[in-house]
């Protein structure tokens, strides 16, 4: 017996080093990737097609070898578009040490879970578009990055179209009461009053409501030339046929931002989104997003809509900056981002030029939509705010 | 203006006093109140969206079987089931059994179907209507119509028909009805399956509007028991005056004054009632 302890001994920490071996090169092969999103609650939808960004790019960037040679490894957490559950999940997400995190969307959830990715120095893609992201990173050294344009920077660009295009003097703005729709409202009003425009009803709305009847009744006795919609998709899916019934789209032009105009929402109104038209960062009808969009439409049978571009650009972008870093040294890749432009000629996963600046809020071309039968339409390109960051792509 | 907020509230109003009227049918049959009365309506509502958009069934086809299964599963089902194992050991542990199965069926349907809203056709086709410079929705007006049909079906059965008398003996005094050889249970089988044929109504007419998705129910519910309260639980027809108040309120709220408060209003008036009339506006005290 004496004789064979030794033996045991033995082998029970060849056995314990062969696991620690075997595993230590399993994670040296793979880089983790947290998607920390909304699966369940109000979010669902949009986080489903987060989601999908985040495989369907993981998938493509494995199959061409992965990312310096590593194989993306990702796993997903439920915020169950709750603050507190996202700050839950996020703590369990930073446990497992990925070298990013993707999501969440919603901008409450996103505002409460940055300080636990700045204190564990983990950079984070997010799909949320409020300007309050930008001002809370820290200052010249951000960790969270936005997927597209922020509401205070894309409405810039929709206060411009409303002046000069649509020549709004009256508008009816309705939004959720919420940081999407506070953002945007704020953002909305700080651009237009100056220049003479007037707010004839400023309404907020509540997440998960479903008649408007009171709110468009106002609206409608407002004497308003626009009506600017800034809710959620399922909030605005609703309100559309309400607005149709009540004759306001005969009244006055109906105008929103992004979530107006996305495939959830027209999904839900149908027919009476025709008409409806507005600024969207990332469309599927766009050029350069277009083939992505084709692949995703053969996939799931149905468009994409900009969640999924949010997380699909975001995950080439981790490439694009690993591989320009050739490390996965968390704090390079930061500095790498600050201030940078990225061309499609160097990186085609990432469709469109994109600059970040020191705050992780992006500035690239976006688009007008209108929506007829049901689909988006393109009724213009929108240049960079800062055309000059993207001469570099030209050359 | 205000006709137009009258219409919507009142066609408001009229879903959720079928499903008021649900709540106290139950009550005063078997003295139970059931807390999944809103997954009540998303279920039927599920089925609608199971039977006309994935199996393809003709429209009205759809609607009348979702309701034949609602009544078999809500009503049948529900009392063989929960009703018959809870009902002897008072209304507690049902309360708490129906939050429970609230949750079950709104995860259920989050997992096993879909967490996304889904769009439902109405019965008429969304048009607004001119008339005496106001614009109606036909919608609400077909709203308030079929609920009307509906509630009055439901109250012509109980006050004309054998049954419904012998629902309404069992609801004023269930021992005297028991000795004069009515079977309670039977009717208590009756009041689960008229709730459940009533909140499958509400769910075809609530489902354009609140768009058919796992939560649906959760304010519909919620606002009904307002009305149920308000009205005063041990009367169908305080259901109705409650739900109808419950609509209008809300919709003059978010109209006149802020889209914040309307929820605030109907609370405020359910204390109201509750500090000056607990018995709820035309109910009657219980001994």
């Amino acid at each position: 017996m004496r004789r064979l302890l030794p033996v045991g001994v033995l082998a029970a920490v060849a056995i314990i080093l062969f696991w620690a071996v075997n595993g230590f090169a399993q994670q040296q092969d793979k880089v983790t990737i947290a998607v920390v999103i909304e699966q369940s609650g109000p979010g669902a939808a949009v986080g489903a097609r987060w989601i999908r960004g985040v495989q369907m790019a993981s998938d493509e960037i494995n199959a061409a070898g992965g990312i310096l040679g590593k194989k993306i490894d990702t796993f997903i957490l439920d915020t169950k578009t709750e603050a507190p559950v996202a700050v839950a999940a996020m703590r369990k997400a930073i446990e497992n040490k990925p070298f990013v995190v993707m999501g969440p969307i919603f901008s409450g959830s996103t505002i409460a879970v940055m300080g636990l990715l700045r204190d564990a120095g983990i950079p984070e893609f997010v799909g949320s578009e409020s300007p309050n992201v930008g001002k809370q990173n820290i200052a010249n050294n951000p960790n969270t990055f936005l997927g597209s344009l922020n509401v205070e920077l894309s409405m810039q660009k929709v206060a411009k179209w409303i002046t000069e295009v649509l020549k709004s003097k009256k508008i009816a703005l309705i939004w959720s009461n919420d940081e999407l729709g506070k953002s945007g409202r704020e953002a909305l009003k700080k651009l237009l009053e100056p220049q003479g425009v007037q707010f004839v009803t400023d309404i907020a709305t509540e997440l998960g409501q479903s008649s408007f009847t009171g709110e468009l009744s106002r609206i409608k006795a407002s004497g308003a030339d626009t009506l600017f919609i800034y809710m959620h998709e399922e909030e605005s899916g609703k309100l559309l046929p309400q607005v149709r019934e009540l004759g306001l789209d005969k009244q006055m032009k109906v105008v929103g931002h992004d979530t107006l105009l996305t495939e959830d929402t027209l999904r839900l109104a149908k027919d009476a989104a025709n008409g409806v038209m507005g600024h969207v960062g990332l469309s599927p009808v766009a050029a350069p997003l277009k083939p992505v969009a084709d692949k995703y439409l053969a996939k799931y049978q149905e468009l994409p809509d900009h969640n999924f571009y949010k997380s699909y650009i975001s995950m080439s972008l981790i490439k694009a900056v690993v591989e320009q870093n050739k490390s996965f040294d968390q704090q390079k890749f930061r500095e790498k981002l600050k201030n940078s432009t990225f061309c499609v000629k160097n990186y085609p996963g990432l469709l469109m030029d994109v600059h970040y600046d020191e705050k992780g809020d992006l500035d690239r071309e976006s688009f007008l939509i209108k929506i007829e039968n049901q689909k988006q339409v393109m009724a213009g390109i929108l240049a960079p705010l800062h055309a000059d960051w993207f001469e570099s792509c030209k050359k | 203006m205000i006709e137009q907020l009258l219409i919507k509230g009142l066609s408001l109003g009229a879903i959720y006093a079928m499903i008021a009227i649900g709540f106290c049918l139950l009550w005063q049959t078997s003295r139970l109140v059931n807390f999944a009365e809103g997954e009540f309506v998303t279920i039927p509502a599920f089925l609608m969206v199971l039977f006309y958009s994935v199996l393809h069934f003709p429209y009205p086809l759809a609607i009348l079987t979702a309701i034949l299964l609602a009544a078999l599963l809500l009503g049948l089902v529900m009392k063989k089931t929960l009703v018959d194992a809870l009902i002897t050991r008072g209304n507690t542990p049902f309360v708490v059994t129906t939050i429970a199965l609230g949750f079950f069926v709104r995860d259920f349907l989050t997992v096993f179907a879909t967490p996304e809203a889904m769009s439902f056709p109405s019965m008429v086709r969304q048009t607004p209507l001119h008339f005496a410079g106001a614009v109606f929705s036909s919608l609400d007006l077909w709203n308030i119509l079929i609920a009307a049909v509906v509630i009055i079906g439901v109250s012509v059965f109980i006050r004309k028909s054998k049954p419904g008398k012998a629902l309404q003996a069992v609801a004023q005094n269930r021992e005297a009805a028991v000795i004069m050889g009515i079977d309670a249970q039977k009717m208590i089988l009756l009041a689960f399956s008229i709730n459940a044929v009533l909140v499958a109504f509400s769910a075809a007419l609530a489902a354009p509007i609140y768009m058919v998705k796992y939560d649906m129910g959760n304010e519909l519910g919620l606002k009904a028991f307002y009305a149920a309260i308000i009205g005063g639980f041990n009367q169908v027809r305080g259901a109705l005056l409650g739900g109808l108040l419950v609509g209008l309120i809300e919709t003059l709220t978010a109209a006149y004054i802020s889209t914040q408060y309307k929820s605030g209003f109907v609370l405020l008036v359910l204390i109201v009632v509750i500090l000056f009339k607990p018995e709820g506006l035309l109910g009657t005290e219980e001994q």
